[in-house]
């Protein structure tokens, strides 16, 4: 009895999706083990629909009343879950995500309710820390990066350090992540792990330690207020080097989203407006973005700017609502008045604004 | 890192890979050739993304100081010159670059928010203003046409939506939005335009644009459909509706081996029937049952519907 795919499968069933194979065709078929995954799209539906059946089995448990009913309910998605991995050999198909961490935090919830009422003023960190390890265990049980970040954050919470502290902790995770994500790992899944911690806790490093009310004045602030934006700045520079040296993506990304923080942070240093800024910065962004593509039409070393793989359909319908969200449906409402009666913006096919 | 290089030579000697195809994928496996096409496409995005909300914010703020004039000039000179590289690479019989691709996105948006104040401002269309919106569908779809681009369409369908009186943003994310009857039956409406347009690309012009039509159309009838749903007087023609759609989403999954069309079907009808039964029984012990049973049955409809697509595409 197989209660996850050996390393083996797991790089089989990697390699299918990535050549947008289906891993129950010949010759992946003898060599994934019969485990079953969902392409992104599904695997978000039945996470949802997962979650959803798990609410509903706390309701009925609920409903009938049984004496520690939310444990009972916790333990039966817990079941679920396992038998559709152990039984029908699900991987990272999404409804057994759900149904795991849901039996997982719920049983949880559970226990912080008899410990939290019983520690009075660290029920909070309690929780947090109950939460992280639920989130664990669901993200090592599963092999899901999104756990194991979430669990992190979880443990970080639990801390309840200052927030500059929280922030440089949640950086050193960050750089220990980049870090770790030198070594060849067997289990494409651990890489993931690593991806989404280089991803994420920059950005949460940032959001902890940055001002949570108003823009910090930069020009008169003291030497410590830099520390936000040259943290930022810092991974960025790091992340941008690690991408680039070992050819990995989630540095890149995370070199993008700590470049996008530092920026915010930094609003107020030019004095200038909101529009002239969005404008300005789109305007730098789209002229670097030109001249990169531009330069690495041809590869350099290797590295191009050409799509070298197809798009996955949820991407291509991603892009494309991207752009509908884009679209301007309304004249600017301050100049037209007249278009905000009864409550809407909308005429549309020749009717009143009446909405 | 990790690198499934050996896989890939065991799949080419099993002859389950062409030798150039195992080629190509072991040199991204080794990461000899690196792209980064995903990060710029980001990138292009976040910045049609600034300077667009810029834009919105300037014309909406600032219309005193800069004078309309000014302003609707500025806009249409700055639309030109993004549309300029994509006409340049169609003169020439050139691939468009994907920068070039978000820039005429970008030219397409300034269009649509200059046209906006245009009318706004001197209200040439009266009453009824909301045309300007179909003036803009239809110059945006010729210049998809013209120029290849889909995502002109797409702004150019967004827009055709706007006209029917469909809003977009946070509010419409619930169902509850479209609740009035008429709203409904003018998303329908919009569907329905939308394939029948999509009937004419598919003569006219290869059906390049074929799956753009059908998302955009599918989305907004099944939206369409829940708000019927969750309203006490339309519960039962927008079930019957809702299976309906639900049956012709799967059936166009199948044909098209589209897992999306699937999950649209499965998805959309799940969360349809759930809305129902919860607001029928608030969710008392049989109420709970039910939507438990609707949501497993979906899950292995869906399933299964996804087993049988991955398993027969080619």
């Amino acid at each position: 009895m197989n209660l996850r795919p050996t390393p083996s499968e797991e790089r089989w069933l990697a390699l299918a999706r990535r050549l947008r194979r289906s891993p129950r065709v010949a010759f992946f078929a003898e060599r994934t083990g019969g485990w079953r995954t969902a392409n992104l799209p599904s695997r978000c539906t039945f996470f949802a629909l997962g979650l959803v059946a798990a609410g509903m089995i706390a309701i009925i448990v609920d409903r009938l009343g049984p004496t520690g009913a939310v444990a009972i309910a916790g333990i039966v998605s817990l079941a679920i879950a396992e038998w559709l991995i152990v039984n029908r050999r699900h991987f990272g198909s999404g409804i057994e995500e759900a149904l795991e961490v849901a039996g997982l935090t719920t049983l949880a919830y559970e226990c912080w309710r008899h410990l939290g009422s019983t520690r009075v003023g660290t029920s909070e960190s309690i929780a947090a820390c109950l939460l992280g390890a639920a989130l664990v265990i669901a993200g090592m049980r599963l092999l899901n990066p999104l756990f194991t970040t979430l669990a992190v954050l979880a443990f970080l919470l639990a801390l309840k350090a200052s927030a500059l502290a929280e922030g440089l902790l949640c950086y050193s995770v960050g750089i220990g992540a980049l870090a770790a994500g030198a070594y060849r790992f067997r289990r494409p899944s651990h890489d993931l792990m690593l991806d989404y911690l280089v991803v994420v806790m920059p950005v949460a490093g940032y959001l902890w330690s940055a001002s949570r009310t108003v823009a910090t004045d930069y020009l008169n602030a003291g030497p410590a207020a830099w520390l936000v934006p040259v943290c930022s700045l810092v991974f960025a520079a790091a992340a941008l080097t690690t991408g680039l040296r070992r050819r990995t993506h989630a540095p890149l990304v995370a070199f993008m989203l700590c470049v996008a923080c530092a920026a915010y942070e930094l609003r107020r240093l030019t004095g200038f407006s909101l529009e002239t800024r969005l404008i300005a910065w789109g305007c730098v962004l789209l002229l670097v973005s030109m001249t990169i593509e531009r330069k690495l039409s041809v590869a350099r070393r290797g590295i191009t700017s050409r799509q070298l793989r197809d798009d996955e359909e949820s991407v291509g319908i991603l892009g494309l609502a991207g752009s509908a969200t884009l679209t301007p449906d309304s004249p600017p409402s301050k100049a037209a008045p007249s278009f905000e009666g009864g409550g809407g913006r909308f005429g549309g096919g020749g009717a009143g604004s009446e909405y | 890192m990790h690198s499934l290089e050996a896989e890939l030579r065991e799949l080419s000697a099993g002859g389950a890979l062409e030798k150039a195809a195992a080629a190509g994928a072991i040199a991204l496996e080794r990461r000899t050739v690196f792209s980064l096409f995903e990060e710029l496409r980001a990138a292009l995005y976040a910045a049609v993304a600034l300077v667009i909300t810029g834009v919105g914010i300037l014309v909406k703020e600032h219309l005193d100081r800069i004078g309309p004039l000014t302003l609707i000039l500025a806009l249409a000179l700055a639309a030109v010159a993004c549309y300029v590289p994509a006409i340049r690479t169609r003169s020439r019989g050139t691939a468009r670059s994907t920068a070039a691709d978000y820039l005429l996105l970008l030219g397409a948006l300034l269009v649509s928010a200059d046209l906006g104040y245009v009318e706004s401002q001197f209200h040439w269309l009266g009453a009824n203003w909301s045309r300007h919106l179909l003036i803009l569908t239809a110059l945006h779809a010729y210049t998809a046409y013209v120029l290849a681009s889909r995502l002109v369409l797409s702004v150019a369908l967004a827009t055709l939506a706007g006209w029917f009186g469909i809003e977009r943003g946070p509010g419409t994310l619930t169902a509850w939005h479209y609740a009035t009857p008429g709203l409904g039956v003018r998303a329908l409406l919009c569907a329905g335009v939308m394939l029948v347009w999509r009937a004419i690309d598919q003569r006219m012009n290869t059906a390049r644009f074929r799956d753009l039509f059908e998302h955009f159309a599918a989305n907004l009838a099944f939206w369409a459909v829940l708000g019927w749903c969750s309203d006490e007087h339309l519960r039962v023609v927008g079930v019957l509706a809702l299976l309906v759609l639900a049956a012709a989403a799967i059936r166009k999954a199948l044909r098209s081996r589209t897992v999306a069309f699937a999950v649209y079907g499965v998805g959309y009808a799940a969360l349809g029937l759930s809305l129902v039964v919860v607001q029928v029984t608030h969710l008392t012990l049989p109420g709970a049952a039910l939507v438990l049973g609707v949501v497993l049955t979906a899950a292995t409809i869906l399933r299964r519907l996804h087993d049988l697509l991955k398993d027969t595409r080619p």
